[in-house]
């Protein structure tokens, strides 16, 4: 699970970041205050400077207290009005359009299309909505005032709040309508774009040159030597640890049609029901009826599981306690490697391993662990055979002085899955391996979680050959939910956005023209993106330099490393550079940082968005809903409206 | 509208000069800056007014003098340069006085993509009553500008004179009791016009008190009682309407059944006195002759201040 920074829970969020926000809005209500005065003594002198701004506080938290939902439903009403008469709805048409065009060239031969598919609907839905939540929201108060049409308002009892929010809520409910649309038709056009059935292979075909990359999904290898455990990975799953193996084309080796840059073969449950194996992550069901194979939908494909992850840390190749792995020199540092065929060891600890949690009817073939790992190879190894690996699971206890002497369990053999998450599942029974180097039987719970807590070693056989893994990338697999509400989740995080950015909208259209408005949201949008990025800069953790820098360098197509070369002017060109950095900097802290809300990342792979998540999602549009609005409100009544 | 009141009322009737003040500026002045707040125009210089209760009052003056600017002033919708401009005793920004004013303005700035229906009832939403009061007042309202026949025609595809109508209802939708018009009478038909004289003098029987604006000289002195005479800012001139335009040093008799030998005895008596009788007639001074006198006087010596008639 590519899952860099940890999602915490809401209440921990709201502790890291309330200090933050608490800050940020007395900053910002002083420094607010302050432009007000300064532009109160610009026009009327120093002396009633301070009475100005004493009133004009006053009369906003007294207008706030005179706000009616009558007037604010009207305003809201006009809203709406406004953009449905303005036929908003033809950008619906454009997302089906672009949909269906789309749909011709995604490519379904990929290992995993499910995740195409989802970022594909996921980021079209986003794009539009907030290019859409831009044009409504910018042009319409300035279009009431460059009408005047804003004077048959103002000129009834209606409060400038309600001017305001009644534009805000009027918008968002239209894009509200627009995202639903959008998030129905995208939910169909995942599932049906997906879905697929095959046919029963005829036995002559069977050795069809144009054959699958079968390899991929062959499970457990030659290398199982007998004593050692069994592991059940996910094709196997329905088979148990009992039946054979049986999968390379044996008494069921039949396989499906290629159909849709797949096949599958036939597997045989242990009740004779039939089922075929995992390609492209998914899995078909079979029903055989009078010597006829039926299959049915794709199974597995699109999925919401709950991941537990675990704490992560290292052996080094000693079998020294270490706090990282190797690093193999990717750029991106995210991954730590343990190198194989050595005592190196990436160690799991997982949390709460009760019955409770884990009832073994509802987890019947064991410890529901999955994992993805990456795998960095020196050489080319052998090429059909895959790279392999062990996973241990050791007795926490530390009352045990020796590390050797710990309760710890046979070694698994496994084959990694690089790039969607394969079920490894622990069977509860299992054996144990004794310091004495015999084996015995034992129980997982049992014998091997103490106080909760379960370690999972999991080391790389082959020599040479390097596992990458992150803390997020092995992890118990608590529970599934359900994809369509984990799809919602999706969609409410763009909704999230799409209201910050529509209040955006509206507060920068009370001062400015209609365009101008919108380039401010557009570049505030932007700059919102770009957060992390202007954050790095500034802390000179990525190359480019500054505004006047980087110009510099585009047009002299100068290289990043090389020294601008213009001699004292450089420490110039950097110190107006840093100040504007800082500048952009400060803008960046106040805007809403987009990339938080990405939600593609986790529901794409597979995995269930956090509510949590959303929740905070939902609190930052909260927090900026009442910052712009606050912002909003004194902008538009130092306005004179008819100058 | 009615079409009761056919001839012009009398301007002499009984207005209340001593009422409640409704209206009221004091030393209002007004200069539009530019973007970098350089003064641009001097639009209105050191007003003072007073509109009191059940008058119509009406602000006189050639384009650019100030009309729209006083208005706009008293609506909140400017921010005064210097001086105040109270409506209901309370400041012109106050949003709370709007419960009891109708404006229409200049030209009517509704919104194209509703429909008068819409636009009524989107407007009464704004104000405190309930949903059959404002279902009530719609309808009568349509039918009292008489756009019965096209209350679910988008605005966009209104002619000028049912846009202006539309604008009226849009005023009158919270029954307000100071009723601001902009230059009423523009873009109406004669017979609109018409009605909407009556209207405005209907509105001053229930006791509402009306501010109009308008160049249009035969409305204003068809309708107001008292009325301010702008020009290029200044105040020119301030008073009831009948007094501004009597004629000083002419006395007007007019009798009932006089018959011909008390009308020579009348002549005898003015003969005696020394005066000279000119006719036993209406004066034909209007409006329009002291509204030119005082702009032709005001350009011969600018700065020239009004003498306010008490
Ligand atoms: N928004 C503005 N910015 C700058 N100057 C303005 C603005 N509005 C009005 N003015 C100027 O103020 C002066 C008074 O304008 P105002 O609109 O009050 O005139 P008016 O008496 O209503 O004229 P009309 O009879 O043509 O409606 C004019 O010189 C006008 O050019
Ligand atoms: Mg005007």
């Amino acid at each position: 699970m590519v899952l860099e920074k940890d999602i915490l829970s809401l209440s921990e969020w709201l502790l890291v970041n309330s200090p933050v926000v608490l800050f940020l809005a007395i900053l910002l209500t002083a420094l607010g205050l302050l432009t007000g005065f300064l532009i109160a003594v610009l026009r009327k002198g120093p002396l009633e400077a301070f009475g100005i701004v004493a009133r004009n506080v006053f009369e906003g938290l007294s207008d706030l207290t005179q706000l009616s939902p009558r007037r604010l439903g009207a305003m809201t009403w006009l809203a709406v009005q406004e953009a449905i008469r303005r036929k908003i709805l033809i950008a619906f048409a454009v997302f089906v359009v672009i949909l269906l065009f789309a749909g011709w060239f995604l490519d379904r031969s990929s290992e995993d299309p499910a995740q195409l598919y989802i970022s594909f609907v996921l980021s079209t839905s986003n794009f539009l909505v907030l290019v859409l939540g831009i044009f409504i929201s910018t042009f319409s108060l300035p279009n009431d005032i460059k009408n005047r049409t804003v004077y048959t308002i103002v000129t009834k009892p209606v409060r400038i709040w309600e001017i305001l929010l009644g534009r805000m809520l009027g918008f968002t409910l239209v894009g509200t309508m627009l995202l639903a649309m959008m998030c129905g038709f995208s939910y169909v056009f995942v599932v049906r774009g997906l879905d697929h059935r095959h046919n029963l292979q005829q036995f002559e075909a069977e050795h069809d040159a144009e054959d699958t990359p079968s390899g991929d999904l062959s499970p457990t290898g030659d290398k199982q030597a007998a004593g050692e455990n069994q592991i059940v990975t996910e094709p196997e799953k329905a088979k148990g640890l009992a039946s054979p193996n049986t999968n390379d084309g044996s008494a069921d080796g039949r396989r499906t049609t290629h159909d849709h840059f797949h096949r599958h073969s036939i597997q045989q449950n242990d009740d004779g029901s039939l089922q075929t194996d995992f390609a492209m992550a998914h899995q078909h069901s079979v029903i055989e009826e009078n010597d006829k194979f039926r299959f049915g939908p794709p199974i597995g494909m699109l999925q919401a599981r709950v991941p537990v992850a675990g704490t992560l840390r290292f052996k080094d190749d000693a079998g020294n306690d270490a706090v990282k792995g190797i690093n193999v020199g990717s750029e991106w540092g995210y991954r730590s490697y343990v190198a194989g065929g050595t005592l190196a060891a990436a160690i799991f600890t997982f949390d709460n391993i009760t019955e409770e949690r884990f009832p073994r009817d509802k987890y019947p073939h064991g410890l529901p662990l999955e994992m993805t790992i990456r795998v960095f190879r020196t050489y080319k190894g052998i090429i059909d055979q895959r790279i392999q690996g062990s996973i241990t699971l050791k007795n926490p206890d530390p009352n045990v002085p020796n590390e050797q002497a710990r309760q710890r369990s046979t070694p698994f053999i496994f084959e990694p899955s690089e790039f969607y998450p394969k079920q490894e599942a622990i069977p509860w029974k299992l054996k144990l391996q004794r310091p004495d180097g015999t084996t015995d039987n034992g129980d997982l719970m049992k014998d091997l979680v103490h106080d909760g807590k379960i370690e999972v070693w999991i080391q790389c056989e082959d020599r040479q050959q390097y596992f990458g893994v992150a803390r997020n990338d092995v992890y118990l697999r608590a529970a599934d939910r359900p994809f369509w509400l984990n799809f919602i989740k999706s969609y409410v995080s763009i909704w999230c956005q799409m209201f910050i950015v529509i209040c955006f909208g509206v507060m920068f259209s009370t001062v400015l023209s209609g365009p101008v408005a919108m380039l401010a949201a557009a570049a505030s949008l932007v700059m919102g993106y770009m957060s992390t990025f202007v954050t790095e800069l500034v802390f000179q953790q990525v190359e480019g330099g500054g505004p006047i820098e980087a110009l510099i360098r585009v047009l002299t197509q100068l290289n990043l490393s090389i020294d601008l070369g213009f001699g004292w002017l450089d420490s110039v060109i950097k110190t107006i550079d840093w100040v504007l950095l800082l500048g952009m900097r400060g803008i960046t802290a106040v805007l809403p940082n987009f990339e938080n809300f990405a939600t593609t990342h986790i529901i794409a792979p597979g995995f269930d968005i956090p509510t949590d998540y959303v929740l905070q999602h939902l609190f930052m549009a909260g927090a900026f809903f009442i910052l712009v609005s606050v912002a909003g409100y004194f902008l538009f009544k130092s306005r004179e409206i008819a100058a | 509208m009615s079409n009761s009141a056919t001839e012009p009322r009398p301007l002499t009737e009984a207005t209340p000069t001593m009422g409640e003040v409704i209206v009221e500026t004091r030393n209002l002045s007004k200069v539009y800056r530019d973007f970098w707040g350089r003064p641009k125009v001097n639009a209105l210089k050191a007003l003072d007014l007073e509109v009191r209760r059940g008058e119509i009052f009406g602000l006189l003056g050639p384009n650019g003098s100030g009309k729209t600017t006083t208005i706009k002033l008293l609506l909140g919708l400017l921010f005064p340069t210097s001086g105040e401009a109270l409506v209901f005793g309370e400041p012109a920004t106050q949003v709370n006085k709007n419960e009891r004013i109708g404006y229409l303005p200049e030209e009517s700035y509704l919104y194209k993509f509703l429909n008068a229906e819409e636009t009524l009832d989107f407007y009464g939403r704004l104000f405190k009553m309930s949903v059959k009061e404002r279902r009530e007042r719609i309808a009568h309202l349509i039918d009292m500008v008489g756009l019965g026949w096209a209350k679910r025609r988008q605005l966009k595809e209104y002619s000028k004179g049912m846009t202006r109508r539309i604008g009226l209802a849009q005023a009158l939708i919270n029954d307000p009791e100071l009723i601001v018009l902009d230059e009423p009478t523009t873009g109406l038909d004669p017979i609109g016009t018409r009605e909407m004289k009556d209207l405005i003098i209907d509105l001053r029987e229930q006791g509402k008190t009306v501010l109009m604006c308008s160049h249009l000289l035969a409305d204003v002195q068809d309708v107001c009682d008292r009325i301010a005479i702008l020009h290029q800012g200044d105040l020119k001139e301030l008073g009831r309407v009948d007094s501004l335009l009597r004629v000083s040093g002419i006395t007007q008799i007019q009798a009932e059944g006089l018959n011909a030998q008390t009308q020579d005895e009348i002549r005898a008596l003015i003969e005696r006195s020394g005066a000279k009788l000119l006719k036993i007639d209406n004066p034909t001074t209007t409006l329009e002759d002291l509204f030119l006198s005082i702009v032709q006087d005001s350009e011969a010596r600018p700065g020239r201040r009004a003498r306010i008639e008490k």
